[in-house]
């Protein structure tokens, strides 16, 4: 495609979008390459392969991948597809093992540090020595490894690109809510884990109508959600607090934060916080309240602005609540223009007691994924756009982002706007 | 036929009976009256299904009610807020209404008390929506229907009849899918 | 009487070889590429050698075991 071409599709001062960047088959092969193949990418929870040999299987773009630990207890990012047919060497979802052999033709990967120099290494292939004349070279077909892994307290990123800059530049200023994210609700840093389990499902829509909802996108709210806002689904019922656990007459955030070159963005501000909610439960007041107390004097400590908690998008597929209600992330895989998996985890604090946990992970349930309350009504408008974008004369249309349009300001944070309304579609 | 077959025959027929007229209810949209048919200590879970090594498939091939991610593991009260959001008209992922068939086989009872009854089926249950959008969802089932005292005959019609006896106390659903194919679960099942 | 010996379960190898990079005085491949055990008996001393060229085998076709006088079903001494 001409540079020329992709360069009218966007038009940021007049607040257009054209509609192909959503629905266009050349543009989706553009982004795969340009984009998935470059980014930083969400792998997984640290907490999810505790112990050495543990792994899960992963997805990078359109990319299966494996997490693993090894023998000596670090983490690694393998592609799952064998160097000799390319069959995936893994089929598990999880499990413990050292060694990947392939179950085409029996080609054996290791990520046993006794064993081979580099985790992924092959470690062996039948008929080795009348076969290959014992000559093929191991070292030459392992697994491929990612270029880089960032672990940011339990966060485990990846990125295929060898000249991605590093994870911290990448992130930027954004990396407060990605810390939240990875905090307790008493905010210290990765002291939280993921519950077993990631929700994977696919839907019919372009994966950048996920990550726009998410980075700023206030807009959406009242329209898309006003049947679970009149049912209510707490924390703390529907008359104490909203689904977000803010207090009912609470001020709204004033601001969205952009973070205009490194494509992340968040509703709310590094300042705005929402505060705790009152529940019907008392042992969970008595538990957030004490978080709470917490929270607020290590980040007086640690210097750390009160709010980022999102939701947000960490450019371009990571989308988050960094709050505890909910705290959990998806990112969302491309698979075509108008099709993509998406993959839920759910995060609790790693020494809440059993009835915390347990009353987040319902609420974590009835909040969100495929049977979420809230998210079932986002899948539904996703898809749809999705689909009535597709056709001859609608996709000539441009989309409307002029929403908030010239009214932002520059933040205290690095490479940031903020927008002066609450609802900006600056972000996008 | 000694008379215990007899007994169980018609017990059988009577959770049948119980199970197909729930369905109707759910695909007629009655969904007020079909809250009714559940228990107030309901549990109702549909865990994931994960790939795992066999001889790992007993421990860890689902996830776990009560403890880990699952795509339903809730009670009455979230039940209900779900009839009450589909009854709100703004309710988008089912607004306009899909089309739902329930089809309920295979059904077997696997233990009788003299409170309850635990029964295995499968379900087929079928979804169009808007226009062309259509899932297939499949899976088994395992419900605990306990019997309720008297003769349960709270709907009106005059008859003591089986489907008023029982009340559904637990619905395991394991539905045959482990990416789910659809864009969401906006369905009671 | 004390001592070791490796047992190959001639279904399970594949003639990866590993086990010969590991211990070429040990093993060998026979006219079928199936890994053979050169010796019935080994020393203690020889333990810990013998475990990692164990551990290489890609689709655990090795065993070590203590030996007895007894031989074992699917071993096959030279």
């Amino acid at each position: 495609m001409a540079a020329d071409r992709l360069d009218r599709l966007v038009d940021a001062d007049a607040g257009i979008i054209s509609r192909d960047i959503f629905v266009d088959a050349d543009i989706f092969r553009i982004e795969l390459e340009q984009v998935f193949a470059r980014a930083w990418l969400f792998v997984g929870h640290a907490s999810q392969v505790p112990n050495p040999g543990d792994f899960v299987t992963s997805r990078l773009g359109t990319d299966e991948v494996l997490l693993t630990r090894d023998d000596a207890g670090e983490l690694h990012v393998l592609l799952n597809s064998c160097r000799h047919r390319g069959m995936k060497v893994c089929r598990y979802d999880e499990g413990n093992t050292l060694s990947f052999t392939c179950p085409y033709h029996g080609w054996s990967y290791s990520t046993d540090g006794t064993l081979v120099s580099v985790a992924g290494e092959l470690l062996g292939v039948p008929h080795f020595r009348p076969g290959y004349g014992g000559a093929l070279d191991r070292s030459a077909w392992g697994l491929v490894p990612v270029a880089q892994v960032a672990n940011h307290h339990g966060l485990v990123f990846a990125t295929w690109d060898p000249q991605a800059p590093p994870f911290a530049d990448y992130v930027g200023d954004f990396h407060w809510w990605l810390d939240n994210l990875a905090s307790s609700a008493s905010g210290e840093k990765g002291k939280v884990v993921a519950l077993r389990g990631v929700q994977k499902w696919r839907i019919r829509a372009n994966w950048k109508f996920v990550a726009e909802n998410f980075l700023g996108d206030n807009y959406h709210g009242p329209p898309s959600h006003e049947s679970v806002d009149a049912v209510g689904i707490g924390p703390g019922g529907t008359a104490a607090a909203t689904r977000h656990g803010a207090a009912s007459g609470q001020k709204r955030s004033i601001a969205s934060t952009s973070f205009v070159r490194l494509g992340h963005g968040a509703t709310g501000s590094a300042h705005y916080f929402m505060g705790y909610p009152t529940f019907e439960e008392p042992e969970l007041t008595e538990y957030f309240t004490r978080c709470f107390a917490a929270r607020r004097a290590r980040f007086e400590q640690e210097g750390r602005p009160p709010g980022a908690m999102g939701p947000a998008t960490l450019f371009p597929s990571l989308s988050f609540h960094a709050g505890p209600f909910p705290r959990a992330l998806l990112v969302a895989h491309p698979i075509s223009p108008t099709e993509t998996e998406v993959w839920r985890w759910y995060l609790v604090d790693a020494d809440a007691p059993p009835e915390v946990v347990d009353w987040l992970r319902r609420y974590y349930l009835r909040y969100s994924g495929p049977a979420g309350l809230v998210e079932q009504d986002d899948m539904e408008n996703w898809d749809y756009a999705s689909e009535a974008s597709e056709g001859t004369i609608a996709r000539r249309l441009p989309y409307n982002y002029q929403l908030g349009l010239g009214m932002t300001q520059p933040s205290e944070l690095r490479g940031a706007v903020e927008s002066e309304y609450f609802m900006t579609e600056e972000n996008a | 036929m000694p008379d215990h077959a007899i007994e169980r025959l018609l017990l059988q027929q009577e959770i049948a009976e119980f199970l197909h007229h729930e369905a109707d209810l759910l695909d007629d949209g009655r969904y007020e009256d079909w809250l009714d048919l559940l228990t107030d200590d309901v549990s109702y879970v549909m865990p994931l299904r994960l790939n795992v090594a066999l001889a790992e498939l007993p421990a860890r091939g689902l996830t776990r009610p009560g403890a880990e991610v699952c795509w339903f593991d809730e009670g009455k009260d979230t039940l209900r807020k779900r009839v009450q959001q589909l009854a709100t008209g703004v309710h988008w992922a089912e607004e306009p209404r899909s089309r739902v068939s329930h089809l309920v086989t295979n059904i077997r009872l696997v233990a009788v008390t003299p409170t309850e009854v635990e029964v295995s089926c499968r379900f087929v249950v079928h979804r169009n929506r808007v226009a062309a959008e259509t899932d297939f969802f499949v899976g088994r089932r395992r419900d605990t229907l306990r019997r309720v005292d008297g003769d349960g005959d709270d709907d009106g019609d005059g008859g003591g009849d089986g489907r008023t006896r029982w009340r559904l106390c637990r619905r395991e659903l394991l539905l045959d899918q482990n990416v789910l194919t659809a864009k969401n679960l906006t369905l009671l099942f | 009487m004390s001592g070791w010996r490796v047992v190959v379960d001639r279904d399970r190898c594949q003639g990866y070889a590993n086990c010969l990079d590991a211990a070429p005085d040990v093993f060998d491949l026979d006219e079928h590429d199936i890994a053979v055990v050169l010796t019935e008996r080994f020393d203690d001393a020889e333990h810990d050698r013998l475990e990692r060229a164990v551990r290489r085998c890609p689709v655990a076709a090795l065993r070590l075991e203590p030996a007895t006088d007894r031989p074992g079903t699917d071993g096959r001494p030279r």
